[in-house]
């Protein structure tokens, strides 16, 4: 089904509350990955749902204006990376934590499991390899896919995956298949 | 797959399939939708009456210029100011204190630290002495939601003048004959570098472009010669230290590390301080870390000049006046922390500040 093309420059042809219905449709159907996303990213599943928030507010017209629904989701990721990035940039700004995103996670998880090795592990790599490992081993994108989300290459995606398993390989080395 | 991709997979799997996108949300999401509409039109209304009210003054200032012929650049054209020498005055800085953030000054021996009041219902985040130390800028952050604002006052709290606000504000800076404070600024997608006058005169964009989140200008300095901006920014790589002219133009790279961010101009314009970002490995864990750098202005001779392990977020470095030294703030774990002040070849470091310091910055003996 061809989706109809709404220019977000008219504001006339905007939100009306049959958009508005779409719209909640589309959340419906990419808000979980939008706030998954954005909790590997931070650590904090109520910043994550801000973020996934935010994201939809922000671009959600766009998205409906997007005929393939591989762009919208793109599109979406992408901008919950750089939402995610620009919180970390923002407490950057403010001197509070700089290493926000490299940090411990400041929401633990009632499961002890979550605080398994792994989880910690992943959760200290930059944030584009954790990007590219959860389009790439999470969401299963090709890499091409993973590349339009994350607007770069598809060589730079090899190379944040390899990148990032490589750090994990050597953070579990010697107890990888124990 | 490998052992640790299948590992990564279950890891994932079990985390984020318990992530749920709440209900509540979806409400949440279309009201704002909604509320977005609203503004759109009252935006577009407003830009047609901003539109209209533009051309009249544009119309008139076209009248005037016709009569009394083209009004100077409010900047003044030069070939670079003189640089000349200064001695070593006191040292401002923002800390945590009992009301929350802040402003005081302090002889550069740690004597005579005051409290200097400083203006609206704010916090002062950054602050930076004009060049005659007459004067201060500084970004005052509200306590709760609203703009960030650049104001100006005398060294004594006296004659604040607000200058700007936007979204976010960045670390003021001065242009090297005292006129004009540099800083940038970000509303929604769109960041900013902007000379305004220091008296309020004028307030012009010299860069602006679609940038937001990381990829945002994080702080802008005007060389000691006043010819080329200086300024960190967000890339791909993370972000780095770039230079442009005065005037704006073109942007040519300084570092390509992704890691490189709060530059700042020795006195004479030779060499470049800023923070560098490590990754490094602490007890299994990788954690970022930040030191003070140095390099000669083209971008060669990149220099460590601290090392202050796993745990160091060393940042805002400020030279002093005379070049023979550097202050920085000497965070933890991306915190806050004392102020340090060294050699400009980074030996011989002394704390001098002893509290929990967000910015600094060191001035000329008036």
């Amino acid at each position: 089904m061809e989706v109809m093309r709404i220019d977000p420059s008219k504001p006339g042809e905007a939100v009306t509350p049959e958009v508005a219905d779409r719209l909640g449709a589309l959340y419906e159907s990419q808000g979980s990955g939008a706030v998954r996303l954005a909790y590997f990213l931070t650590g904090d599943v109520h910043i994550a749902q801000d973020i996934a928030q935010e994201a939809f507010t922000r671009v959600g017209r766009k998205l409906l204006g997007l005929r393939d629904p591989e762009h919208s989701r793109a599109y979406l990721f992408r901008t919950v990376v750089n939402l995610c990035r620009g919180r970390a940039r923002k407490q950057k700004s403010e001197r509070s934590a700089l290493q926000a995103l490299n940090a411990r996670p400041s929401y633990p998880g009632p499961d002890p499991a979550e605080r398994d090795e792994m989880w910690q592990a992943l959760l200290g790599l930059p944030i584009r390899q954790r990007t590219a490992l959860f389009l790439r081993y999470y969401q299963d994108l090709s890499e091409a896919q993973a590349a339009e989300a994350l607007g770069c290459s598809v060589g730079a995606v090899k190379s944040l995956v390899n990148r990032g398993l490589t750090s994990l390989r050597t953070r579990f080395e010697g107890s990888v298949g124990d | 797959v490998t052992d640790i991709e299948a590992r990564l997979r279950a890891t994932l799997g079990a985390r984020m399939d318990a992530i749920e996108a709440p209900r509540y949300l979806d409400e949440r999401v279309r009201e704002r939708a909604r509320r977005g509409h609203l503004v759109a039109i009252v935006a577009a209304t407003s830009m047609i009456v901003v539109v209209v009210i533009g051309a009249a003054i544009g119309l008139r200032l076209l009248i005037d210029r016709a009569a009394t012929g083209p009004r100077p650049h409010p900047g003044p054209a030069h070939s670079g100011y003189p640089i000349t020498p200064h001695a070593n005055g006191r040292i401002a800085y923002t800390a945590n204190g009992d009301t929350g953030l802040e402003l005081h000054l302090v002889k550069p021996d740690g004597s005579d630290d005051e409290v200097i009041p400083t203006p609206s219902d704010g916090e002062p985040w950054h602050v930076a002495w004009s060049p005659d130390g007459s004067q201060l800028a500084l970004s005052i952050f509200p306590r709760g939601q609203g703009d960030r604002a650049i104001w100006v006052m005398n060294a004594d709290g006296t004659d604040p003048l607000k200058l700007a606000a936007a979204e976010n504000v960045s670390s003021p800076t001065w242009s090297p004959d005292g006129a004009e404070v540099v800083y940038t600024a970000d509303t929604g997608a769109r960041t900013e570098i902007h000379r305004a006058a220091a008296n309020g005169s004028y307030d012009e964009v010299v860069h602006g472009e679609e940038a937001e989140g990381t990829f945002a200008i994080f702080s802008a300095q005007l060389s000691p010669d006043g010819l080329q901006l200086l300024f960190d920014r967000g890339t791909d790589a993370g972000f780095d230290l770039f230079v442009m002219s005065a005037d704006g133009g073109e942007a040519r790279p300084l570092t390509t590390t992704g890691d490189d961010y709060d530059p700042s101009w020795s006195p004479d314009g030779a060499k470049i301080a800023f923070g560098r970002e490590e990754i490094v490995e602490s007890n299994g864990r990788s954690v970022a870390t930040s030191d003070i750098f140095v390099m000669n202005a083209d971008g060669t001779g990149v220099t460590r000049l601290t090392d202050g392990g796993d745990e160091a977020t060393h940042y805002s470095p400020t030279w002093a006046p005379d070049g023979t030294k550097i202050a920085f703030v000497a965070g933890v774990t991306g915190g806050p922390g004392p102020v340090v002040v060294m050699n400009a070849d980074g030996t011989d470091e002394n704390e001098l500040i002893h509290s929990d310091v967000i910015g600094v910055s060191w001035g000329p003996r008036p």
